[in-house]
């Protein structure tokens, strides 16, 4: 197996043996970025601090385990998401995905005005919150946190042409809202 | 694809979505599920080091004693550098610990877990430091001696250091 030298090597030995100011050390390096893959998953502030407490709970606990098989980053962003998806799953409320009906849209349209579109974090971000949350996770864990469609299809329990399909449909329905929220500034 | 100028820009400003914050309590609470976990053993690495240094020279002076083989009786005339440096050192981290101690007691009301674990890992120190004193009484090893005990100085400061940056109240 392949070894991973990580910067933060000696932090991550001295949370192993139990050190509590180094865990925090760990938490402080961390956090932010995690949180943030927590909130796009969740979609919620309240709900992502829930989740992102679970994880990093279960991830000093599980610690031991961790063998530098992978970047350390990789492997707590993999609990961060377990956790968000445990905690979908806790709810017993199927994933809302796009329905089929939505290919019918009339594309030509939308792509005609992509060009135009001015492209922000904020204005992407904002998009983002407005999606069917299936779409959104998958949109996520695609673009934002690198897995490929093979993996979100295993992350998720769902076949890969499905991750695909609504991959792209997230992508068209984020473009639409973008241009949505132009001609709203035009009018103000 | 005419839809890449979006996958591109999330690309190319990935670092500039991380935007959000979690809440200061997230840590707290984090810091009280895995504290009902932790087991037992002494809490830091530098810990266990300092332990193996005590150990290793009351080992040796049993050692030395058992053989009867004494190096008492060279009186020092002169003020030994080495003890210069030992008291020097001493003054200095105390005043700096106490300078920081009071900072941290301030905050004893917000985060009162710390006073608890605090005052365990200053104790343990201590206790370790007064070994270190009998063992340089007994004039034997002084070098590394003293040098354990300036260390164990070193480690005070840094674990308020890092406890005073952790709490930040």
């Amino acid at each position: 197996m392949e070894h991973h030298a990580d910067i933060h090597q000696p932090i991550i030995e001295a949370c192993k043996q139990g050190d509590e100011r180094q865990k925090y050390q760990l938490y402080k390096l961390y956090s932010k970025a995690m949180f943030n893959v927590c909130y796009r998953m969740m979609n919620n502030r309240e709900e992502a601090e829930d989740v992102l407490q679970e994880a990093f709970t279960q991830a000093f606990m599980k610690l031991e385990s961790y063998r530098y098989e992978s970047v350390f980053g990789a492997w707590l962003k993999r609990i961060v998401i377990n956790t968000c998806i445990n905690a979908k799953n806790k709810r017993k409320v199927e994933l809302t995905l796009f329905e089929d009906l939505h290919q019918f849209d009339s594309p030509a349209e939308t792509d005609s005005n992509e060009e135009m579109i001015q492209l922000t974090v904020q204005g992407i971000s904002k998009a983002m919150e407005k999606i069917p949350e299936g779409g959104r996770m998958i949109f996520s864990l695609y673009l934002f946190e690198g897995y490929d469609h093979g993996e979100i299809a295993q992350i998720l329990n769902i076949t890969e042409s499905t991750s695909k399909s609504q991959f792209m449909r997230a992508k068209r329905r984020i473009i639409e809202i973008l241009n949505e929220q132009k001609s709203g500034w035009y009018e103000n | 694809m005419k839809t890449d100028r979006l996958e591109e820009f999330i690309k190319n400003n990935r670092e500039a979505f991380d935007n959000l914050e979690p809440s200061p309590e997230v840590w707290a609470k984090i810091a009280t599920e895995t504290k009902k976990s932790k087991s037992i053993r002494l809490n830091s690495n530098f810990l266990k080091v300092a332990a193996v240094v005590v150990f290793a020279v009351a080992f040796s002076v049993l050692m030395i004693k058992n053989d009867g083989f004494r190096m008492g009786n060279n009186s020092a005339e002169n003020i030994d550098p080495e003890m210069v440096e030992l008291i020097e050192a001493e003054a200095y981290y105390a005043g700096q610990v106490s300078k920081k101690m009071e900072e941290i007691e301030k905050c004893y009301d917000t985060f009162p877990e710390i006073k608890d674990d605090m005052e365990a890992d200053l104790n343990e120190l201590q206790e370790m430091y007064n070994t270190l004193k009998t063992d340089l009484g007994e004039n034997i090893s002084k070098k590394e001696v003293i040098e354990a005990m300036i260390e164990n100085n070193r480690h005070r400061l840094k674990m308020v250091d890092e406890v005073l940056e952790q709490i930040n109240c």
